[in-house]
């Protein structure tokens, strides 16, 4: 292997490495702002997931709005929150930064839905604040090992909860807007399969070795049972001597 | 030049990632702020009072959470009454607007702990025009990589419903730091001297950096400095929904986990576009009286 081939694969691993250590030194603030009422909930199921956002709509729709340099919009009915935010679908998703094994994933809103106020004082437009949820999806590319999560468009602290869809309760993490969430192991990976994430010839040679590893671990009993048969064998080929062992084993 | 789309796609993976980690720690001076779902309710409304934290009068609504509330209370003419609400609710407070007139909502949060990276302090002291604490910091030989802060949020609006009078004004709640309007501005307008008194602990704070915020047009801050009588008075140029904020910070005591204290003071109103708007109301409420 040249130089040159190796290189992209080993900067790939120095910066990993770089990065990971950058993560763990970053010095994060101790504590945070005001708890908010945005929550999110990411759920893997196998090769796709979701992530549901549920936020206050009237407060998204201003965001979206200052961020595109609109005038700020009015109060909306309720439907026209939801039909609203459908309309910015594209803007609301450069706010969200999706990551499997670091690498951005582009995950599509597939639904925008009222969220139902408990409250008994519902009917009243003056005193309940309009919620939607927003569902967005995409494929778990294959082989990746991590999942991470980021969202800017907030300005307290929200709750985000990761989870496996056949699992128990998942994680619970606290973030800022703009704060990735810590990675998420998704579990082993299978090695060598095909897919979007291609592994480097480095990865390969390594997982060969550990294959080679694993099967000669597997066949180590059997090959020494398979010796002690033929040292056995090739001794009773020589006459039997009378007398203690010792003595047999000076033949 | 970057032309094996692997490798464009590893280097973009690793930029974004990068981005990720320098943008996240976005904490740093957030505005906090009571929003009425209407300044102008009419009598016997029922209102919700959504308690905001952001930037720009732009925000995210908090919701009620009673542990954290020292007081929430709204008061008309001289009665003082707490502002209730569901827990964990959002609005956090509800009001039913008995009478018209002039109504003072008033809230202070109990202290929040933050600790901060020396850089980002800096910045928000600059932003803040907080100049004394940056002058204590510059006295000193070596100063901590972490800034450990309490922060309060001692936030007001002024309401109003049905018809008021102009000597219906706002008055000290006697919440840590508190600003307090001179004029009603439900009889005041655009383009009218709009004066305002910054309190500490009941006493004039001057030189104290006061920031006015239309919702309209956040970027055209109106910035001023409380004189020896801690006043400031700004022209505001527009109608609409106003923020006016200040910051105060002290050194804490000793014996605190923390190495200072801030308090957050912010009133909120509506302000009518024009002096017709506020000539008309005021006929009005003088042809009622009559």
């Amino acid at each position: 292997m040249t130089t040159a081939a190796r290189a992209p694969g080993l900067r790939l691993g120095v910066s990993t490495l770089v990065m990971m250590a950058t993560l763990a030194t970053w010095p994060w603030e101790a504590a945070a702002h005001e708890v908010g009422t945005t929550a999110v909930t990411a759920t893997m199921d196998g090769r796709r997931y979701a992530v549901q956002v549920t936020l206050d709509a009237a407060a998204l729709v201003a965001k979206l709005d200052a961020a595109a340099g609109r005038p700020r919009s009015g109060p909306l009915a309720p439907e026209e929150y939801r039909r609203t935010l459908e309309r910015r679908a594209n803007e609301f998703l450069q706010h969200v930064t999706v990551l499997f094994d670091e690498r951005p994933s582009a995950p599509a809103l597939e639904s925008v839905t009222e969220v139902a106020t408990a409250s008994a004082d519902a009917m009243d437009d003056w005193l309940t604040a309009p919620r939607v949820c927003v569902r967005l999806t995409g494929d778990v590319p294959r082989g990746v090992r991590t999942f991470r999560w980021s969202y800017d468009l907030t300005f307290a602290s929200y709750a985000f909860i990761v989870k496996r869809a056949a699992g128990p309760v998942g994680r619970v993490e606290w973030l800022e807007g703009g704060q990735p969430s810590s990675p998420f192991e998704l579990g082993t990976p299978t090695l060598l399969s095909a897919g979007s994430v291609r592994p480097g010839r480095a990865a390969l040679w390594s997982a060969v070795l550990i294959m080679a590893l694993a099967i000669g671990l597997r066949m180590l009993p059997h090959i020494q049972i398979r010796l002690r048969s033929v040292v056995r064998r090739c001794q009773s080929r020589v006459p039997a001597a009378p007398g203690p062992l010792s003595s047999r084993s000076r033949v | 030049m970057i032309s094996n789309p692997t490798r464009l796609m590893r280097l973009r993976g690793l930029l974004t990632a990068m981005l990720l980690v320098a943008g996240g720690s976005t904490l740093g001076a957030h505005d906090f702020w009571i929003e009425p779902r209407a300044f102008q309710p009419k009598p016997g409304a029922l209102l919700g009072l959504h308690l905001m934290v952001g930037e720009r009068l732009l925000g995210d609504p908090i919701p009620r959470d009673t542990a954290g509330i020292e007081r929430f209370v709204v008061t008309h003419g001289s009665q003082e009454q707490p502002v209730p609400g569901r827990e964990g609710g959002d609005p956090a407070g509800v009001l039913r607007v008995d009478d018209a007139g002039l109504l003072i909502v008033g809230y202070h949060s109990r202290p929040h702990s933050i600790e901060l990276t020396a850089d980002k302090f800096d910045k928000y002291l600059g932003e803040e025009g907080l100049d004394a604490v940056q002058a204590i910091l510059a006295r000193m030989k070596k100063r901590p990589t972490v800034a450990r802060e309490q922060f309060s949020r001692c936030a007001k609006s002024l309401l109003s419903s049905g018809d008021t009078s102009a000597a219906q004004r706002d008055r000290a709640l006697g919440l840590p730091l508190e600003l307090i309007a001179e004029r009603n501005p439900y009889t005041s307008a655009a383009q009218q001297d709009f004066p305002v008194t910054l309190l500490y602990r009941g006493t004039p704070l001057r030189d104290a950096l006061v920031i006015a915020i239309n919702r309209d047009d956040p970027e055209g801050r109106l910035r001023s400095r409380t004189d020896r009588d801690g006043r400031v008075s700004f022209r505001l140029p527009r109608g609409g929904v106003w923020l006016i904020k200040a910051v105060h910070m002290i050194p804490a005591e000793a014996g605190h986990d923390v190495d200072w204290e801030s308090f957050w003071a912010s009133l909120t109103f509506e302000l009518r576009n024009t002096r017709e708007a506020a000539g008309f109301a005021a006929r009005i409420f003088r042809s009622a009286e009559s």
